[in-house]
Parts: structure tokens; sequence; C-alpha cells
């Protein structure tokens, strides 16, 4: 690397700290200018600044190699000052074997064998590569094989390009290396930041920050048609529906407008005792109903029609179930008087059941996204992982009882509430250790199952509800809260996020009603809230 | 009221609510059948479920001075009995942290 008087005269390093080197910081300048295609700038900044992007060395091997003057190439190559011995052998056996392939190319066999003889062999690299050579010699077929084909030009542009990645960034900087700086900062800016929630368009004039706004922080509306406590909520797939059970007996599936108003749409009637649990099919077509001590009753959405009822000759509690991903099966998990677990289609009809001494009750069950994972929460203190139908099955312990069970939406994570006043974050691996990914704490639980759920874009938040009447928010990072919501007077049973719409949540409560909280600024946030949070 | 989380004990012998048949405790938790509460005879035992816990009080019972919690069914908030808090008497400390259920209250079930 040559710096010229023009250079020395300004600083030689940048930054506030002096880590940035002036002169690889022009050439990599010059070098997205050049990939840019402005190339007028870029000779231009070169002869200014009197760093030329490419070093010497650089231009004496591209000449060598594009006329064919192998030697050269290799003394040229053991010039370069700092170049590690393994590097070295594998630029030498580079350019040896384009040599090597240019000989047989042409005919000359026994120049070739020399050229194997001599210069390859004595490098020491992997002996199969150099049989594989020595086979070319007797099999010329085999070498179109290798992709080296092409004209003469071609390949000498391909090897200078396989040289310059073995030999050491400085003698050609790689493409696309101030992209890549710029992004890796905007990346680790985007991770760091703790509400970032809305997508929001990166913008390289500032450091990227959330506001506390952009996660659901304001009840925007207030669900009252239910007569009595609710129990469950739970938005479609889609985000375009939301269903709440309660326990006056009925379940209620409400539309999302366009304009992020929900409303209500129909009233499901026919259950005889309150409704714990609800279902949606992963096409969001039906919806299951599962009551407490009663059969389950499965639904149309858009009719809002009775399709079926899953009833049990023996009268068995269908405590929950889940839907395979194909939208036509149905697992189901069942208890008292013996514990069972089944599939059955979408008529009721039983598919296949596994009961006996073994099976343990079961009280949540959810199927992964892909259909291969089943996890239930069996005696309360299991957690039972179990690849479907037939597989590897994996159980992990808890200290303390484990009230409800949530998925994420790839699949990939899962939580769980506990008694003790704590949510455990597990990875959904049968592979898995016993160890848990995080805890979050800060809500209150005790006497009531409390449902918890991930959310906000990326699943980057989990949300619960919480017996003091307020829903708690973390990210998935930190153990604390990061936003408290109140509204609610009575204990806050369940809470769901809108899959489609990162800036909406929703809550059901023991006071019979069902709040919609929204993100306080629009996704696109402007300046003038900026101010208006500071003032 | 919420859906209120019930444990269910599995040994074939529990002790179930007389009122709304939830479990409370399992058999092999008692410690002693010669207790008496205000009901009449009464068990020790180690391990309840689905309970809550009333307020700390002293109380003056027949072996003397403690502090006890009463303890209700959490599903119909039943009293079921309490729980031994602290005790005054190093003779009865045996009794720390320990339940007294009532006969009256209970069924054995199994």
């Amino acid at each position: 690397m040559e710096s010229s008087d023009d250079i020395e005269s300004r600083l030689s390093r940048l930054g506030s700290r002096g880590l940035i080197d002036t002169t690889q910081f022009v050439r990599i300048i010059i070098q997205s200018l050049y990939s840019l295609g402005f190339n007028k700038a870029a000779s231009s900044l070169e002869s200014e600044s009197g760093v030329r992007l490419d070093s010497a060395q650089h231009d004496r091997l591209l000449f060598d190699v594009m006329s064919g003057r192998w030697e050269n190439c290799v003394s040229t190559i053991n010039s370069i000052p700092g170049i590690d011995t393994s590097s070295l052998i594998n630029a030498s056996y580079l350019i040896w074997k384009e040599h090597f392939f240019e000989l047989i190319g042409s005919g000359c066999f026994l120049p070739a064998i020399e050229v194997l003889w001599k210069q390859i062999s004595p490098l020491g690299v992997d002996s199969c590569r150099v049989h594989r050579l020595a086979q070319y010699l007797v099999c010329y077929e085999a070498m179109g094989q290798t992709g080296s084909v092409g004209s003469t030009v071609q390949r000498r542009i391909s090897l200078f390009l396989d040289l310059v990645e073995v030999l050491p960034p400085y003698i050609r900087v790689p493409s696309g290396r101030l992209e890549k700086l710029v992004e890796t900062a905007v990346l680790k800016q985007r991770s760091s930041c703790q509400y970032h929630n809305l997508p929001k368009e990166i913008t390289l004039f500032e450091d990227h920050k959330c506001w506390p706004e952009q996660i659901p922080s304001t009840c925007s509306q207030v669900l009252l048609e239910h007569k009595n406590e609710v129990w469950f909520v739970q938005f479609s797939h889609n985000g375009r529906y939301l269903a709440s059970s309660s326990s006056d007996c009925t379940a209620i599936i409400w539309t999302v407008e366009d304009d992020d108003m929900v409303v209500y749409k129909h009233c499901l009637m026919g259950h005889e005792k309150p409704i714990s649990f609800l279902s949606w099919s992963p096409d969001d077509t039906m919806l299951i109903t599962c009551s407490n001590g009663e059969t389950s009753k499965l639904w149309d959405v858009k009719t809002s029609t009775l399709l079926a009822t899953f009833s049990d000759p023996k009268r068995r509690i269908i405590s929950s179930c889940a839907w395979f991903p194909s939208s036509d099966k149905v697992l189901c998990s069942s208890s008292e008087p013996d514990n069972r677990i089944f599939t059955c289609d979408l008529a009721g009809n039983v598919l296949d059941a596994w009961e006996g001494e073994r099976i343990p009750k079961i009280s949540d069950l959810a199927i992964s996204p892909d259909g291969r994972l089943v996890i239930g929460i069996c005696s309360e203190k299991t957690i039972w992982l179990c690849e479907f139908p037939q597989g590897k099955e994996k159980v992990i312990r808890e200290e303390r009882s484990i009230t409800s069970l949530s998925l994420s939406r790839d699949g990939q994570f899962f939580i769980v509430n506990l008694n003790s006043e704590e949510i455990h974050l597990r990875k959904l691996d049968v592979n898995i250790g016993d160890g848990v990914d995080a805890v979050f704490k800060g809500h209150r639980q005790g006497k009531y199952v409390i449902r918890s759920c991930f959310g906000g874009s990326g699943c980057s938040f989990v949300a619960s509800g919480s017996e003091d009447s307020k829903i708690y928010i973390w990210r998935r990072k930190c153990e604390s809260p990061i936003k408290v919501l109140m509204g609610h007077s009575m204990i806050v049973n369940s809470v769901t996020w809108n899959p489609a719409r990162p800036h909406m949540l929703a809550s059901a409560s023991d006071d019979h009603t069902v709040r919609i909280w929204m993100a306080g600024c629009n996704p696109q946030p402007s300046k003038k809230l900026g101010e208006s949070l500071i003032s | 009221m919420g859906l209120l989380f019930l444990q269910s004990l599995p040994g074939p012998k529990v002790f179930k609510c007389r009122c709304c048949k939830v479990d409370s405790a399992p058999h092999d938790a008692i410690v002693s059948k010669n207790f008496s509460g205000r009901y009449g005879p009464a068990y020790l035992i180690n391990r309840v479920v689905n309970i809550t816990m009333g307020p700390s009080e002293d109380r003056h019972l027949m072996t003397g001075w403690h502090t006890v919690n009463d303890i209700f069914c959490s599903c119909c908030q039943q009293l079921l009995g309490w729980k031994y808090e602290k005790a005054y008497d190093d003779s009865q400390k045996y009794k720390e942290g320990r339940f007294v259920l009532e006969k009256a209250r209970v069924m054995k079930i199994g």
C-alpha cells in the first residue's frame, strides 16, 4: 500500500477513536464508486487522493495471469508481504492447476506430467486432488465435468478471481465491502432497539430508535358484548378475525376492519357450560370451542353455523385440542375418568387413540405449524415433546405447576406460564437440553389460569395477562417488563397479539370486557410525534 | 373469578372437598390421624392443593399458642382447616409448615 504526500498531509487516522486508517477508508470508497458505475468520479478520487484502488502486486498479478506467465505469478505471490503459508500453497496450487489444464487442452501431455511432478506434488496439498488431476491425463472427457471449459481468457479471469479470494484482502478490496460495513451497523442498531415493533424504513441519517409508543399502549376499544367473565381471546392466523369465549357459555366472533376497528360479527351459542378454550383452524375457516366438562363443538366461521359436536360415549371431558396444519384433523386430549389422546376428523369420528395407564393427563396441547412436533403439558409439571406420529420424545420437568402454553408463529419457541409467577421460554426441539432460554417475571399469578402469547413483528415480544388486572409486555431478551398496560378492573385472563398487525393487541378479563390496545403512533412515525413526546 | 387452575392428584387415594369435589390432599401425605379441629376429628397433613390461605392469626389452641392461617378450598371457599405457621412451644415445632384438614369437610376417595 502506498501513501503519497497528499495523504500524509491529511490525518492518517479517522473516527472519534482513531481506529480507522484513512488509506483503507479511501480505498473502499473508491471501490464502491466503481461498483456504482461512477468511473470518472472514482478515477478522479484516485488521482486527487493519491490512493490507488488496486495495489501494485494486484496489477502485476493480473498481467501475469492474463498473459500466462506462470512463474512470474508465483514469484509475485511469494513477494507479497505478510502472506501465510497455507494461502501461499493454495494460490500456487491454483496457478499450477490452470497451467496443467491448459497444457492438456492443447495436447501437450509430457509437459503436463512435468508440471504435475515438479510443481504440484511438492506443494503438499490434499493428495486426492492431485490424484484426480492425474486422472484427467488419462480421461480427457472428465475435464468437461469440472467446469473448466470455456475460452482461455474466461478461464484465466476466473482463476484470477479465485486467487484474490485466497490472498490477503488488502491485495484487492472485497467487493461490496462498504455496503457490508454499513449494513452491519444498521442491523446492530435495530437489534438493540428496545421497542422495535413496526417495520420502519431504515434511514442512514440518524441512529435507529423506536419510541415506546410503537408497541400497543393505549386502549382504543372496549367490547362489552359478553355477559360474564371472558376467559379466552385469540386472533385468527390471518389477523382478520378475533374470537372470544366466556363463562356466559357463548363465544363471539369479531371482524377486524381495515381501519383497525373491531366489529361484532356473530355469537356462537349452544354450549351449556362456560367455554374455556377455543382454537382456530390453520386456514381460519373453522373454530373449535371446548367447554369445561362438556362436549366440544366445531363451527364454521363465515356462516357461524355449528358443523359438528365432538361427544364421547363415555362422557369424557375434552380439555384441549390442536389442529393439524392440513386443517382436516384435530388432536384432542381428554380426561376423567381415564386419560386419552386421540385424533379425529371433522365429523367427530375418532381416527387414532392412545389410552391406558401410561397416558398422562394433558391439560394443554399444541402442534407446531409444520405438523411434526406435538407438545403437551402433562400432570401440571411436565412438558412433553413428541415427534408425531412415531418418533423421539422429550420430557422436561418444571419446578412449579404450569398453567398454560403458547407457541410462537414460526414454531421455533414456546412459552409456559408457571404458578410461581414466571414465564419460561424454551426452544421447540426434541433434541434440546433442559435449560430454560429465558425467564420473564413481574406479573402476578397464583390461583388462576393466566395465558400469554408471542407477538409483535418477528415475534420479538411476549405479553401476558395477570391477576392484578394489568397486562405485561416483555422484550424477549430481557427479564423485566418494558410496558405495563392498565385499564381492566379485574384479572386479565388471556392476551393475544394480532399476527398480521403488530400494532394491535387484545385482552380478555373477568370484568366482562375485551379490550383492544393499539400502538400510539401509525406505522409511519413522523418527527412531530417525537417532539410532542418530549414536550 | 377467571378460570381456576386446579391441580389434580394422581394417587389412588385422595381426599376431596366435600362440597365441590376438587382434590385437596393425597392420602399418603398424612402425618397423624389424631388431631381435633373445630368441627371434630382432623388429620395432620404434609401437603394440600387447590387451597387459598387466609391471614395470619395468633390463636390459643389446646396445645398452646400458635400462629396459624385458615385454609379454604379455592373452588368453593369452604373452610377446610388451617396451616401451622409458627409454634411457640418447642414440643410443637414439628407442626410448622404442615396443615390440619378437618375430617368433616373432606371425603376420602379410593
